[in-house]
């Protein structure tokens, strides 16, 4: 685990002394609502339809259990007992004071925790696979990347006032769980038989209002040149990135009117200028970074556990959990425990104070003392022993945090739409609570399997509905919540943008509507087909059929 | 929690906006006050009488009372109380409709 420096330390103590000055000035009358705006804006904070949110950053989805209990800290003292942890890898507060604002940052940079990077047209916190250093199908544990990318775009000078906000995401694994071709840059960390080690490098991905599936501008890029890299896109987009239409200001929107090619040959000619002025730094830093990221004490374990296999034929709840939840682990004798925050009909993504406790609890006695963050808006204990798995289990049970459906219908994204969010057209939460209550945990939500469902309650697309295999959208229709039915998105290395179906359905009929969708799936599908790909197959035709009638 | 929907620009408008310390949304009263309940707000049934709660609205901004002053479509409940139309408005008088258990009614009671 990453430990800030005393560089980190300066930075995020002087802000928050900055932050505390402008709350005071903002209740003496000293500033004005748009120029407080602006500072609290950069600190994190907006203001909602309830109350202040306050955003804070997980750098690359990585926690410690003493980060965890802060969480769970703060949501008891300064919350309402509970966060959001949100497709960003970050963790949301809906109902702090103001006044309390500063003390709540102080609380969390005792922990080495800030909300820098988390709003503001800036290079944002850099996300990652959240199963990094524990996946057997990972190169390399890309966080040390992620970190080193983390400490060369906070507060850099040049680049924290770009056109718009812009996001990075690294894996180094050919499975992406960190959705890098939706990012405004996706690196993937790959062995090249001939040049060795290298990213290939996408820019321009996006959802929002103008979705698209990030192009390729390099297949391989040495880890060395990473930086001047980065920094030859990222200027480029600076002098050449809208300003002038917030809608059309994000990189992929210049990337789009260039042309992937262009792009990618306006890059190169900036980065062949600045690449003989770069030193050696970055691969120092980055050795400097690794060093801090030690590799757990993993016990020399054989690939079983009878205690283990005892509870799998013993307890079918338990097997049923293992089933779906754990991932394989690089190690012999260890898995990857996804937490899913999907309890049937509950919020997606939110965890009370006492389930963050627990969860650090768990890192602690059984994990290595490492938790992640999901895009997908669940937490993971990335080594487990397969021995301990049991009472692991069993203290999950206990604070209502074992649901078994990892990936299934009921593991929905969602966004907090028009229950909490100032720019949403619908509410999000009550669809994803519907669809939970009628199929988690069913004997249906089990034979349709892998499926994803994302929910946003407006353009924006927090809750990812283009990438969603049944993605839902939600719209203000002359005053009535109506849902914009797609399908076949995808957020993985099958990256795609879903199909708007037809015409939208109101809050009940949305409903039902994906359980036409999943009928007619049913209908369709091969032996062992998944969704995607019987809907590849087939083409939307007889899901349009199916929900509208034919035509 | 049911939420009306309806889009009718409504009979009279209310101003709303977030209290400065809590966030907590808020509406102009008739006496100048601030109130966590639409129906106790000033009704306005015309432009001026609008534009006059509005300014008064953008006073106690500038003295950081409130943030996020806006003046909301309204119209009169059975008992002749100022309701706001929209489902935004509604929410907001009500609190998240997904954790009744925080809303303004559970915070009253
Ligand atoms: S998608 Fe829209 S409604 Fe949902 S959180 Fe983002 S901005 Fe708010």
């Amino acid at each position: 685990m990453y430990r800030y420096d005393e560089y980190d330390e300066v930075i995020v103590r002087k802000r928050i002394a900055e932050f505390r000055a402008a709350v005071s000035r903002r209740l003496s009358g000293e500033l004005s609502e748009e120029e407080f705006k602006l500072i609290r804006q950069m600190n994190g904070v907006y203001l909602q339809l309830h109350a202040y949110m306050l955003r804070v950053a997980i750098p690359y989805g990585s926690l410690n259990p003493r980060q965890m209990r802060k969480l769970a800290d703060i949501a008891r003292r300064f919350d309402r007992g509970y966060g959001h942890f949100t497709t960003r890898q970050n963790i949301q507060y809906n109902w702090i004071a103001l006044a309390d604002m500063p003390d709540v940052l102080e609380a969390l940079a005792e922990v080495d925790m800030h909300a820098i990077q988390t709003s503001g047209n800036l290079i944002r916190n850099v996300t990652a696979d959240p199963y990094a250093g524990a996946a057997v199908d990972e190169i390399d544990d890309p966080r040390p990347y992620a970190e080193l990318i983390r400490q060369w775009s906070t507060l850099h000078p040049e680049f924290s006032f770009l056109p718009r906000k812009f996001k990075i995401a690294v894996t180094a694994a050919p499975h992406d769980r960190a959705a890098v071709r939706f990012h405004d840059i996706g690196l993937i960390l790959r062995d090249d038989p001939d040049l060795g080690r290298g990213f290939e490098v996408i820019v321009g991905g996006g959802q929002g209002r103008t979705p698209f599936v990030g192009p390729t501008i390099r297949t391989h890029l040495p880890e060395a040149h990473l930086l001047p890299y980065l920094e030859a896109i990222l200027r480029l987009y600076n002098e050449h990135g809208r300003r002038d239409n917030a809608y059309k200001a994000r990189i992929k929107i210049l990337v789009h009117a260039l042309g992937a090619e262009e792009f990618a040959r306006q890059v190169e000619a900036e980065f062949a200028r600045i690449l003989p002025q770069s030193d050696d730094l970055p691969v120092r830093e980055l050795a400097r970074i690794r060093a801090h990221f030690v590799t757990p004490d993993f016990e020399a374990l054989p690939a079983t556990d009878p205690s283990f296999e005892e509870a799998r034929r013993r307890d079918p709840a338990f097997a049923r959990w293992v089933d779906r939840n754990l991932a394989p682990h690089k190690r012999p004798g260890y898995a990857i425990l996804n937490i899913p925050l999907k309890p049937k009909g509950g919020i997606p993504g939110d965890a009370t104070a006492e389930q963050m406790e627990t969860v650090a609890d768990l890192a602690e006695r059984y994990g290595h003392d490492d938790i992640r963050v999901t895009h997908e808006q669940n937490l993971v204990l990335p080594h487990v022993r397969l021995r301990d798995l049991p009472a692991v289990h069993e203290a999950l049970v206990a604070a209502g945090l074992a649901t078994a459906n990892l990936g299934l219908v009921s593991d929905i994204i969602a966004c907090p739409g028009l229950d909490y969010c100032v720019l949403a057209n619908a509410r999000s939460i009550p669809i994803a609570q519907k669809l939970s209550e009628r199929f988690a945990g069913t004997a249906r939500e089990a034979a349709v399997g892998e499926l994803h469902i994302k929910i946003s309650g407006c353009i924006n697309a927090c809750g990812h509905h283009h990438a969603g295999h049944i993605g839902i959208l939600g719209v203000d229709k002359k005053g009535t919540e109506m849902y914009q039915l797609t399908l076949g998105g995808s957020a993985d290395e099958s990256a795609a943008i879903g199909e708007i179906t037809g015409r939208g359905f109101d809050a009940e009929g949305i409903i039902d509507a994906v359980e036409t969708v999943i009928d007619t799936y049913l209908a369709h599908r091969d032996a062992g087909e998944t969704f995607l790909a019987t809907y590849r197959r087939i083409g939307a035709g007889p899901f349009k059929e199916a929900l509208y009638g034919a035509h | 929690m049911s939420v009306v929907n309806s889009l009718r620009p409504g009979p009279g408008q209310i101003v709303t906006a977030n209290e400065i310390m809590s966030g907590r949304a808020v509406w102009l009263t008739a006496d100048g006050s601030w109130s966590d309940d639409p129906r106790a707000a000033a009704f306005a049934e015309s432009a001026e009488d609008a534009a006059a709660l509005l300014a008064r609205a953008q006073a106690d901004n500038a003295a950081s009372r409130v943030e996020l002053v806006a003046l909301v479509a309204a119209e009169r409940d059975t008992d002749g109380r100022p309701w706001p139309v929209r489902n935004r408005e509604i929410i907001r008088a009500l609190g998240p409709t997904v954790r009744p258990d925080l809303g303004k009614e559970a915070a009253a009671g």
